[in-house]
């Protein structure tokens, strides 16, 4: 057995210390004052929530970014030859480790992620990489989920379940406020430049909102299928999502009981899944997902074998025709179909035939096997010319260090 | 609240629980945030846990018990097969041999589910008894048990490279006899 306490150990070395002491500290403060205020109020759950909406949601206004949404592009068949990194700028007290859960628009215009000051969580948008605008966070929310083109951002947590419904809560950024996506256990999981966002409320119903203040409406799911995410909406109105055969039960503990597929909706029209290959290098294909759709594209992956045979590939639908096309292994892809992959720690964004590297930042090489100094792209707008992400410049035996960077690629 | 007694405890552990979270999550920003969650859910009870006397023993089950329910929340099998995050392309042909026996570990446990991913950690890293490792978790002694069984099959399965670390020196012959005779792999 020493041979797996050794390899653990080797692993954890690679951990770093996450000196989240005083985070920590302030929020358990933050939420014994609550709770405090909670018993010597005698309050109902009605009025502290309340409360806390009063309390936490935004005190500081914030001015809307000036975002212009531009056409959408067609697929881009002329792929960018180059790709150029610049660091994100950060809003003043927003240290280069502190940033999470980065995000971006259809456009690649619009990024927006989780980060922290000193006094606490706060969402930071950013509009062509340029000087973000800082917003409160919404107290309680742990993820960016989804950034549309104009500017809104989803924001959520994931609480579990009570009574065996969930008690998921979303909060939409849009136009210098906050607002709380109404519907039990909303969960918004997209949203599109005219402000439609498409979720699940409590017990996995696929819903839209047509904006932010909206009641939720039913979204038709085929018999027997039950929704989950990740899901997405396209400009256009399409929306794609995943559903599980079976139903979804409180046990075992909220698992379906069949395999996933990707569907996608039409605007106003019903649910079509998304075909599939019969076989994935000759392994029966048995699940696919689709977790993003823009201009008449659907990006997403496809699964076939079992065990350590398992294998997994990109794939991007083309939802006019139909036609599905299997991509190389990769670690992210967009609707258009550009990629990201990593070889000996180094990664190219590939697609439409041509390859690209997308470079670390000048002076900060990434090492061979990619341990240290690792770049991750979490980024790709469909077109392929802006990704985000971050480079961990974390010196041997040092603090970890993370660079927030964006790519423009042409 | 004793703030300076909180403080020190956590700097004094600081180390040991980031490593913890890192191999719970498999992931620095996962691993930062667990390790958030629970100190602040520590934070918020010190004064009890300090009463208690063990901060230890209860740290340990805050961590477990938010990476758990991190599980339990998910709606969507997110942290398995269907990520949006694919799986990363075959390792270079350049790495030294122990850090291709790591990534592969990194891998194959990226690949059990969260309470087995726990209970390999618990067991075959903090080296907890099997008694412990059901207190941090809130098991029964036979969960754990099972559980560290299925683990090890499972780890057996993915990375039949490592076998030879997947050989437990208790384990009861029903629950792996499948992967070993798959795999070649003498019990």
């Amino acid at each position: 057995m020493s041979d797996l306490k050794e390899l653990l150990h080797a692993i954890s070395d690679h951990a770093g210390v996450f000196d989240v002491t005083e985070r920590a500290f302030v929020l358990g403060r933050r939420r014994r004052t609550r709770q405090r205020t909670a018993f010597a109020g005698a309050a109902t759950t009605l009025a502290v929530t309340a409360l806390l909406v009063a309390v936490n949601l935004p005190a500081r206004p914030a001015p809307e970014p000036a975002i212009t949404p531009v056409p959408s592009p067609s697929p881009s068949m002329v792929g960018p030859s180059a790709c150029t990194p610049a660091e994100l700028p950060l809003p003043e007290g927003v240290r280069n480790d502190d940033v999470f859960s980065i995000h971006g628009d259809p456009t690649g215009r619009v990024l927006a992620a989780r980060a922290w000051d000193a006094k606490g969580a706060v969402l930071v948008v950013w509009v062509d990489g340029a000087s973000p605008t800082v917003v409160p966070w919404p107290d309680g929310a742990t993820s960016v989920d989804a950034v549309s083109s104009t500017g809104a951002v989803l924001m959520t947590v994931e609480n579990g379940t009570k009574g065996g419904r969930e008690k998921s809560k979303t909060w939409v950024y849009r136009d210098g406020k906050v607002t709380r996506l109404s519907g039990t256990g909303a969960l918004g999981l997209g949203i599109n430049a005219t402000g439609t966002i498409v979720g699940l409320v409590a017990d996995n119903q696929l819903v839209t909102w047509s904006d932010a203040d909206a009641e939720p409406v039913l979204l038709p799911v085929p018999d027997g299928m039950t929704a989950a995410d990740p899901m997405a909406i396209a400009d256009d109105g399409t929306i794609a999502a995943q559903l599980y055969e079976g139903r979804l039960g409180p046990k075992p503990a909220y698992r379906y009981s069949g395999p996933g597929w990707g569907y996608v909706w039409p605007p106003g029209g019903s649910p079509q899944r998304l075909r599939v290959p019969d076989t994935l290098n000759g392994l029966p294909v048995d699940a696919s997902r689709a977790f993003a759709v823009a201009d008449g594209w659907a990006a997403g992956n496809i699964g076939g074998g079992k065990n350590e045979a398992r294998l997994t590939r990109p794939t991007r639908w083309n939802l006019a025709t139909g036609e599905v096309e299997v991509l190389a292994a990769a670690e992210r892809v967009s609707p258009h179909g550009w990629s990201i992959v990593r070889k000996a720690g180094a990664l190219t964004l590939v697609g439409w035939g041509t390859a690209v590297p997308v470079p670390p930042m000048p002076g900060h090489p990434i090492s061979r096997n990619g341990v240290r100094e690792r770049l991750n792209v979490y980024v790709v707008s469909p077109d392929g010319r802006v990704l985000a992400g971050i480079q961990d410049v974390t010196p041997m035996n040092g603090l970890p260090a993370y660079l927030t960077l964006r790519w423009t690629c042409r | 609240m004793d703030d300076e007694g909180f403080r020190d405890f956590v700097h004094a552990r600081l180390g040991w629980l980031s490593r913890i979270a890192y191999l719970l999550t498999g992931d620095r920003h996962a691993a930062e945030d667990l390790l958030q969650n629970t100190l602040i859910r520590l934070s918020s009870r010190w004064s009890k846990v300090v009463a208690a006397g063990t901060p230890d023993a209860y740290v340990r089950k805050l961590m477990y018990h938010e990476h758990v329910s991190a599980w339990r929340r998910a709606r969507h099998l997110r942290a398995e097969y269907t990520t949006a995050e694919l799986p990363d392309g075959a390792a270079g042909p350049d790495m030294a041999a122990e850090t291709v026996r790591r990534l592969l570990l990194e891998q194959a446990l990226a690949k059990l589910t969260r309470k087995q991913r726990a209970v390999i950690v618990l067991r075959y890293f903090e080296d907890l008894s099997e008694a412990d490792a059901a207190e941090a978790l809130g098991v029964s002694v036979g969960t754990v048990k099972s559980q560290t069984s299925h683990a090890l099959a499972r780890l057996r399965e993915l990375a039949p490279e490592l076998h030879v670390l997947v050989k437990e020196p208790n384990e009861r012959a029903v629950g792996a006899v499948r992967a070993h005779s798959r795999n070649g792999v003498t019990a």
